[in-house]
């Protein structure tokens, strides 16, 4: 800040300097426009509610006393579960930023994943399955407040590994079910486009797998995993494309049109 | 001899009826109230009337709750509005939608200022300092929702697959 001066160098200043004058209060909030005010309060319609348990800490449609209510069109579920966090923990006094961030419940999901990778491996689909479950079930335990990608992570490696399990014991809709919302959950991760793929193989759908693989292709063009598969099912298709044209309906391996991979 | 009469007649007539129209279209304008651009808060009915209740009073436990949700409501209204508005804009440019429903989106992006300094300051009222988080919290809690819902459709969305396959 520059500050203009009247009097010349030689000569004395009527007036001294003191320190600055100290900085107006932060506006950390403009105060809300009173026309616009006045308007949200004539929007005002009153609500006919009840409080319901524990100790008047939920809210209740007033005619049924239900929490989730069709006839009355409410629902509140999720101000009830919100409200009962903050009951039941007296220490927080509002939700904490985003950043904060459950340690413990991290380490329970990647141990509970891991033990199931383990029976994974070992061939035990079964026990894996229940185990990814499990996982997916503790990491959607997280407070609701807490960074989306922390679980949106969790959940989409958890359901990844675990269609790839459904697909190892023949639940191939299953498969495709968890791999559609791995998708869901990550638009650009190829894994989930490989699962479904694959799947779909399993279900003889090559064209829709071809188109799967070609999404997650978009998103990732250079994905070695996706090339391959996308190669193998062009070939197959063209291979059943060929025999289609020489040969009559006697196809030579009916049941497994699954070119040969992992 | 012509009078002066006559001009002065004339312009009176002229400027005197331009500005009974133009009173009379201001008038009109002002008067006009656009259909709002978004449905009613419900949140924001359900915040301020659990604020209202006095016997007995709402936790506050379940006012803070209340006021998330209200939060909630106002972040998926704010990311609409964004998405919405450049393609509005475009479109009025186009002529293809009229003036009410560009004015009616002005007017809820007022609105939606206003309403996010109200809840700022709401939360502030509650816990110093609770005003800067409060919208973030409320994203994030979006899209975790979202997340779970997701999860909890798995089963229906398995049989859904089932009866596909079997068709």
């Amino acid at each position: 800040m520059s500050q203009t001066h009247t009097h010349g160098p030689g000569t004395h200043p009527g007036h001294t300097h003191g320190p600055p004058p100290p900085p107006p209060p932060q506006m950390a909030m403009r105060p809300p426009d009173p026309l616009m005010q006045a308007v949200i309060e004539a929007s005002f319609r009153p609500v006919n509610f009840a409080l319901g348990p524990p100790e008047n800490g939920s809210v209740l449609c007033g005619l049924h006393k239900l929490e989730k209510c069709e006839g009355c069109d409410v629902d509140y579920t999720g101000l009830n579960r919100l409200s009962r966090t903050l009951h039941s923990n007296s220490n927080l006094r509002c939700p904490p930023p985003p950043n904060m961030v459950n340690k413990q419940l991290s380490q329970a999901v990647v141990n509970t994943k891991e033990e199931g990778n383990a029976l994974f491996k070992g061939g035990l689909y079964d026990k894996a399955i229940q185990r990814y479950t499990m996982a997916a079930n503790i990491a959607s335990q997280r407070p609701p407040w807490e960074h989306q990608i922390l679980l949106r992570e969790e959940l989409a490696t958890v359901l990844s590994n675990r269609a790839a399990a459904f697909l190892e014991i023949g639940d191939y809709i299953s498969s495709l079910v968890d791999a559609e919302v791995v998708i869901q959950l990550r638009r650009n991760w190829s894994k989930g486009y490989f699962r479904k793929a694959k799947a779909l193989l399993k279900m003889d759908r090559p064209k829709e797998a071809r188109e799967a693989i070609q999404v997650g292709l978009a998103f990732d063009p250079d994905n070695k995993e996706l090339q391959e598969i996308l190669a193998r099912i062009d070939h197959f298709l063209a291979r059943r494309e060929q025999g289609h044209q020489s040969n009559e309906m006697a196809s030579p391996d009916p049941q497994s049109p699954i070119p040969p991979a992992s | 001899m012509a009078s002066i009469l006559v001009p002065v007649l004339y312009i009176v007539l002229v400027f005197g009826g331009l500005w009974a129209f133009s009173s009379w279209y201001r008038k009109r304008n002002a008067a006009q109230v656009y259909e709002p651009y978004f449905p009613q808060h419900r949140e924001r009915d359900l915040y301020i009337s659990l604020l209202q209740k006095s016997d007995p009073p709402a936790p506050e436990s379940l006012l803070k709750a209340a006021l998330v949700r209200r939060a909630m409501t106002d972040v998926t209204r704010i990311l609409r509005i964004r998405e919405d508005k450049p393609a509005l804009q475009i479109l009025l440019q186009k002529g293809s939608i009229g003036d009410d429903l560009w004015s009616s989106v002005l007017a809820a992006e007022k609105e939606m200022e206003t309403e996010l300094l109200e809840v700022a300051a709401e939360a502030n009222a509650y816990v110093e300092g609770w005003g800067q988080v409060i919208f973030q919290t409320a994203s994030e809690m979006m899209a975790n929702e979202r997340m779970r819902a997701l999860l909890e459709r798995v089963p229906a969305m398995r049989s859904e697959a089932g009866e596909c396959w079997l068709v």
